[in-house]
C-alpha cells in the first residue's frame, strides 16, 4: 500500500496537483504511516523530481515554487502530528536581506528551495541590520546565516556582518553565505565569508554541503 | 490584436496598384512561350511582337476576383500535423533553396555542398519545430548539374515529411515531381488530395517570365497545384532605384502571373511572393538583409494583402558570412518586419544566398520562435487584466507565488532554448560559449538523434533511379 501511496504523492507533486496531494496527505495521516519515512521517501523525492525538471528546462520558476509550497503545506500538516524534535532537520538556515535593501524576490526563492531540502529556514525579512542577523541566529541556534543584497551600495553590509560576528566573538559559531545580484565569488572571499551562491541550485548545494560537513569541522 | 506593419497608407496602396495596372497595359509581360501567349490572348490580353502580353485592367480584376483568398488557405504536409493553415499557424519559417556551399558541421570550413550535406540539412529541418517546410536549402554539387532538382527532390522525399517547395525547371519536372512525390504517399491520387510539394515560379525581372518557368506554371496549374509566384527585382539593376517604383514593379509582375494562373485554371491557388532587393553600389553585389530589404518586404506584404492573397517573403537571408552579430541583426530586423507583413517567411542562407550553416538552422528556429511570439501579440480580457490578482497581491507584494502567474506564464512568456539568460558566472562556468557554438552543438545532437520517417527501400531506390535518369532540354 505504502509504495503506491508514496508514488502517488510524488506524482501529485510533479503534476502540481494540489488537491490530490492534500488528499494523499490525509491518507498518510489516516493510515498512520511513519511521517519521517514518508517525508524522506515521498515528499522529498517528489520535490527532487521537480528540481530535475527545472534543471532540464522543462519546468520554470512558478512551477518550482508551486511544488515547493505544496510540499511545505503537507509537511507542516504531518509535523503537527508528531512530537517536536522527532524529525531531525539537516540544519537551521537563517536568511535575510541586508540593511538599506528591500529586495527579496531572490532571497524568498532561496528560502523556499532550502525549506524543501529538510533544512529549517528562518526568514527574517528585508532591511535587516547586522545585529538583527546575529541576535536572531543565536536565538534560533542557526548553523548558517545567509545575507542577501541586490544593490552595490548595500553590499558592504555583508562585510559588516562578517566583521561584527568577529567583534562579538561569534565568527566560528556560524557559517556565512552571501548572495545577490551585485556580488560574486571574489567579493565573498574578500570579505571573509564562508560561501557564495549565484543561483538557487548553488544556494542549495552550498548549504547542503556545509551542513553535511558538520558543525565545527568546516574549513 | 495581432500586430501588423505598414509602410503604405491605404491611399498609397491604391496608387501603387493603379501604377501596376498602368505598367501591365503599357509595358506588359514578356512571355516567350507560345502556349502561354495563346492563353493570355484568349483571355483578352493584347500580344505584341509575338512575345509580350499587354494586360487590360479588367482582365487583372477578373483574375484577382477568382484567385483563392488567404483565409482558409492550407499548405499540406505529408502528415496532417504538418499542415500550415494560413491565419492560424502563420507566420511560419520555411527553407530557401539553391545555395552552393555549406559550412562543415565538424571542421567548420566552407565547402561545396554534397548530397550527404543536403540530406543532413533536410533532416535537421525535419526535426526543428519552427521550420515548417523544407526545400533544397543548398544544391548538391557532385551530381549532374542540369538535373540537380531531381536529385534534390529525391533527397527531400527521403529525409523529411514536412511540406516542401521546389523550383520546377520545365513541365517535365512538374510531371516527374508529381510521380516521385506520389510514390512517397502511395499514389498520385493521394498526392493530389493533399499536395505536399509546392512549386515556386520566379519572374525574370524586369517584366519577363522564361519559357521553362511558363511551361512549368501551365503544367502545375492544370494539375491544380498551388503556384508560388515570386518577383525579386534588384533595385538599381533589374528594377528602378526608388522603393515606390520597385514595389509597383513587383506588384505588376505578380499580377501578370496571377492572370496567367487564373486563365489556365480559374480558382487555382496562388501565393504572392517578393524578393525585392537592392544592388549594393559599392560592390555590385545584391543586398538581401539591409534596411531596404525590410522596407521592400513590408510594402510587398501589404500589396499582397491588398489583394487578399497569402504572402511569402524571403527574410532570413543574410549578407553576413557566418553566424555573427551582423547575422543576428539582419535576422532580427528583416525577420520581424517580414513576419509582421507576411504569412510565410523563408531563408536560412548567408553570403547572398550561396552559403548555409547547420548551426544557423538551429539559430533560425529559435529566432522564428521568438518572432512568432511577438506577432501573436496579446489579448485583453478579464483574465489577462487580472485586476483581482493585483488587488489580492497588493502594494509591495510578489506575484511569483500567485496561481495567476502559474496558470498564465507559459502562454504569455516565450521560453528560449538557445538564447542564454543565465548570469555571467553560470554561463562562464558552462564553457562560455557564444550562440553560434551552442547552435552548432545542438545541430550535432539533433543529427545524432533524429531519424526521419523512412520510405520503403524499394520506393527510395525508385526515387534515386528517377533522379539518375532525368533529362532536361533547354533548346
Amino acid at each position: 500500500m505504502s509504495e503506491e501511496l508514496f508514488s502517488g504523492i510524488q506524482n501529485a507533486i510533479v503534476e502540481l496537483n494540489e488537491q490530490a496531494l492534500s488528499d494523499l496527505t490525509g491518507e498518510v495521516l489516516a493510515a498512520g504511516v511513519n511521517p519521517v519515512k514518508v517525508i524522506e521517501e515521498a515528499y522529498t523525492v517528489g520535490i527532487q523530481r521537480v528540481g530535475k525538471l527545472f534543471e532540464d528546462g522543462d519546468y520554470f520558476l512558478p512551477e518550482l515554487i508551486a511544488a515547493a509550497e505544496m510540499v511545505k503545506d503537507s509537511v507542516d500538516r504531518l509535523q503537527k502530528t508528531i512530537p517536536k524534535g522527532s524529525i531531525k532537520d539537516k540544519g537551521v538556515f537563517l536568511i535575510g536581506t541586508v540593511a538599506g535593501d528591500i529586495h527579496d524576490i531572490g532571497k524568498n526563492l532561496v528560502a523556499t528551495m532550502l525549506s524543501t531540502q529538510g533544512i529549517k529556514v528562518i526568514d527574517i525579512g528585508v532591511d535587516c541590520p547586522v545585529d538583527k542577523f546575529i541576535d536572531r541566529a543565536l536565538e534560533e541556534e542557526a548553523d548558517i546565516i545567509g545575507a542577501s543584497c541586490l544593490l552595490t551600495m548595500t553590499a558592504p553590509e555583508q562585510k559588516k556582518l562578517v566583521d561584527r560576528l568577529r567583534e562579538r566573538g561569534l565568527r566560528d559559531r556560524f557559517k556565512v553565505i552571501v548572495g545577490g545580484a551585485a556580488v560574486d565569488h571574489t567579493w565573498a572571499r574578500d570579505i571573509g565569508s564562508d560561501g557564495y551562491a549565484a543561483d538557487l541550485k548553488e544556494a542549495v548545494d552550498v548549504a547542503l554541503s556545509m551542513l553535511a560537513a558538520g558543525k565545527g569541522q568546516l574549513a | 490584436m495581432r500586430p501588423e506593419i505598414s509602410f503604405l497608407s491605404p491611399e498609397e496602396q491604391e496608387r501603387i496598384h493603379q501604377a501596376a495596372l498602368w505598367l501591365l497595359e503599357n509595358v506588359g509581360m514578356q512571355m516567350p512561350c507560345p502556349e502561354a501567349l495563346a492563353i493570355m490572348k484568349k483571355g483578352g490580353a493584347k500580344i505584341e511582337d509575338d512575345s509580350t502580353a499587354k494586360i487590360p485592367r479588367e482582365l487583372v480584376q477578373y483574375a484577382v476576383d477568382v484567385a483563392p483568398k488567404r483565409d482558409g488557405f492550407v499548405l499540406y504536409g505529408r502528415k496532417p500535423e504538418d499542415d500550415i493553415h494560413f491565419g492560424k499557424d502563420t507566420p511560419v519559417l520555411i527553407s530557401m533553396a539553391s545555395a552552393t556551399h555549406v559550412i562543415d558541421l565538424d571542421s567548420e570550413e566552407r565547402h561545396l555542398c554534397t548530397s550527404d550535406d543536403l540530406a543532413k540539412l533536410v533532416r535537421l529541418m525535419d526535426a526543428l519545430p519552427n521550420i515548417s517546410a523544407a526545400a533544397a536549402l543548398a544544391n548538391p554539387q557532385e551530381v549532374p548539374r542540369s538535373t540537380v532538382n531531381w536529385y534534390a527532390l529525391a533527397i527531400l522525399l527521403k529525409n523529411c515529411s514536412k511540406p516542401f517547395i521546389i523550383a520546377p525547371p520545365g513541365a517535365g519536372f512538374v510531371r516527374d515531381a508529381i510521380k516521385m512525390a506520389g510514390l512517397a504517399v502511395g499514389g498520385e491520387d493521394k498526392l493530389l488530395e493533399r499536395p505536399f510539394i509546392y512549386f515556386n515560379v520566379l519572374v525574370r525581372c524586369p517584366f519577363q517570365i522564361d519559357r521553362l518557368s511558363l511551361e512549368a506554371l501551365i503544367e502545375l496549374c492544370r494539375y491544380g497545384f498551388p503556384a508560388i509566384l515570386g518577383s525579386g527585382p534588384i533595385l538599381g539593376a533589374t528594377g528602378p532605384a526608388t522603393m515606390a517604383a520597385g514595389v509597383a514593379q513587383v506588384h505588376a509582375e505578380m499580377l501578370a502571373g496571377i492572370v496567367l494562373t487564373q486563365l489556365i485554371r480559374p480558382g487555382n491557388p496562388v501565393v504572392y511572393a517578393s524578393t525585392g532587393r537592392i544592388m549594393d553600389m559599392r560592390t555590385g553585389n545584391v543586398s538581401m538583409a539591409g534596411p531596404e530589404f525590410s522596407i521592400l518586404k513590408g510594402a510587398a506584404g501589404q500589396m499582397g494583402r491588398y489583394l487578399g492573397l497569402p504572402v511569402k517573403l524571403p527574410a532570413f537571408l543574410r549578407d553576413a558570412k557566418v553566424l555573427d552579430a551582423q547575422a543576428g541583426f539582419e535576422t532580427g530586423t528583416v525577420g520581424l518586419v517580414s513576419a509582421l507583413a507576411g504569412d510565410i517567411i523563408n531563408g536560412m542562407q548567408f553570403d547572398m544566398d550561396l552559403l548555409v550553416d547547420f548551426a544557423d538552422l538551429v539559430f533560425s528556429d529559435e529566432a522564428m520562435a521568438a518572432i512568432k511570439r511577438i506577432v501573436r501579440g496579446f489579448t485583453v480580457d478579464d483574465n489577462s487584466l487580472a485586476l483581482d490578482v493585483i488587488k489580492q497581491v497588493g502594494p509591495g507584494g510578489n506575484f511569483l507565488k500567485n496561481k495567476h502567474t502559474l496558470r498564465n506564464f507559459r502562454s504569455e512568456f516565450w521560453m528560449p532554448r538557445l538564447m542564454d539568460r543565465r548570469g555571467w558566472t553560470a554561463w562562464y562556468a558552462d564553457g562560455h560559449k557564444d550562440i553560434a557554438k551552442r547552435a552548432r552543438e545542438r545541430a550535432r545532437e539533433i543529427l545524432a538523434e533524429h531519424q526521419p520517417e523512412r520510405l520503403a527501400p524499394e520506393v527510395e531506390a525508385e526515387l534515386d533511379r528517377m533522379a539518375r535518369e532525368a533529362t532536361i532540354s533547354y533548346a
